[in-house]
């Protein structure tokens, strides 16, 4: 008979739900030398838009941003939130924690990228965990769960998809 | 849009929490619970830790049936180093009461050397708050 308690572990299950494009400023507002180590950056929205399988399509709402402190050992620890309208006019807030690293070459590299270079997403770590926030509504499921998101650092931006958490 | 494989998941360890009784109170932002935890124990390939000293999980208690929570806690190795647990997540009640399904997106801090998977990749934990017990299954995500 099974047991809450002891049975095997079940992996959740991920389910696709939504890409968002961002469209980050530049240059990246930084400071350096922090007494806890490492740098904190500033890293405002430009613009971006999203679209997914359950209805979910819209733009990114400007303003908003990414702080991420760079540890000393080169980990981006993300600190970002902003917000999402969708074309039917929901506002949905997204904040997301996660980390991004890689091997020095890769690392330096994604620092400054050029038009048209694009690194293989395989070759780093960019993951995170994502909030929503909405109001009551055909898009409320997005509060009800937790999300893991996968991300590619692109020349103008972020791209991120992001999986429900059954 | 394009589609992408999700990431995979890999068995981290079990955490098990036992809790005190809850305390209940209202807020300016609706009802709250604090469980305060009374034991924890982590088993599997990441982490073998239990408990130290005080800790538990914060509830904001939504209309929708859903809770938001988040918890805080310092486990301790048996090699006598600590790991600090960090979660925030969503409890989905089954009723009236606390007993519900989670889902919860734990960070860890943790001292350079054996441990410095768990502060650099991301983790998901999945599981059951049943009575007085929390059985959470955590992942890393690859």
């Amino acid at each position: 008979m099974s047991d809450w308690r002891t049975d095997p572990p079940q992996p959740p299950v991920l389910e696709f739900a939504l890409e968002i494009r961002l469209v980050l400023r530049k240059p990246r507002l930084h400071i350096d030398n922090l007494p806890q180590g490492g740098k904190r950056l500033g890293v405002s929205i430009e613009s971006g838009d999203f679209d997914g399988p359950y209805g979910l399509s819209g733009r990114v709402v400007h303003g908003g941003g990414e702080w991420p402190h760079v540890r000393v050992d080169d980990v981006f620890c993300f600190d970002a939130r902003y917000h999402l309208q969708c074309d039917d006019g929901t506002v949905i807030l997204i904040q997301n924690q996660g980390y991004r690293h890689a091997p020095p070459d890769v690392h330096a590299r994604l620092w400054t990228l050029k038009p048209g270079d694009i690194v293989p997403p395989d070759a780093y770590y960019f993951r995170s965990m994502t909030r929503f926030e909405t109001a009551p509504g055909p898009h409320d499921w997005l509060a009800r769960h937790v999300f893991v998101g996968v991300g590619e650092r692109m020349e103008t931006g972020n791209r991120i998809r992001y999986f429900k958490v059954c | 849009m394009s589609h992408s494989p999700a990431p995979t998941l890999i068995s981290a360890f079990q955490l098990v929490v036992r809790y005190k009784p809850p305390l209940l109170y209202g807020s300016m932002t609706g009802d709250r619970a604090f469980l305060p935890a009374l034991e924890a124990q982590a088993s599997g390939r990441e982490l073998e830790a239990t408990l130290a000293d005080e800790g538990g999980d914060w509830l904001v208690l939504r209309p929708d049936g859903v809770a938001d929570i988040e918890g805080r806690m310092m486990l301790r190795c048996p090699d006598g180093e600590m790991v600090y647990w960090r979660s925030r997540g969503v409890l989905r009640r089954n009723g009236d009461g606390l007993d519900g399904e989670i889902a919860l997106q734990p960070f860890f801090d943790a001292e350079v050397g054996a441990r410095d998977a768990m502060t650099r990749n991301i983790y998901l934990a999945s599981g059951r708050l049943s009575g007085d017990t929390a059985r959470l299954d955590v992942w890393r995500v690859a």
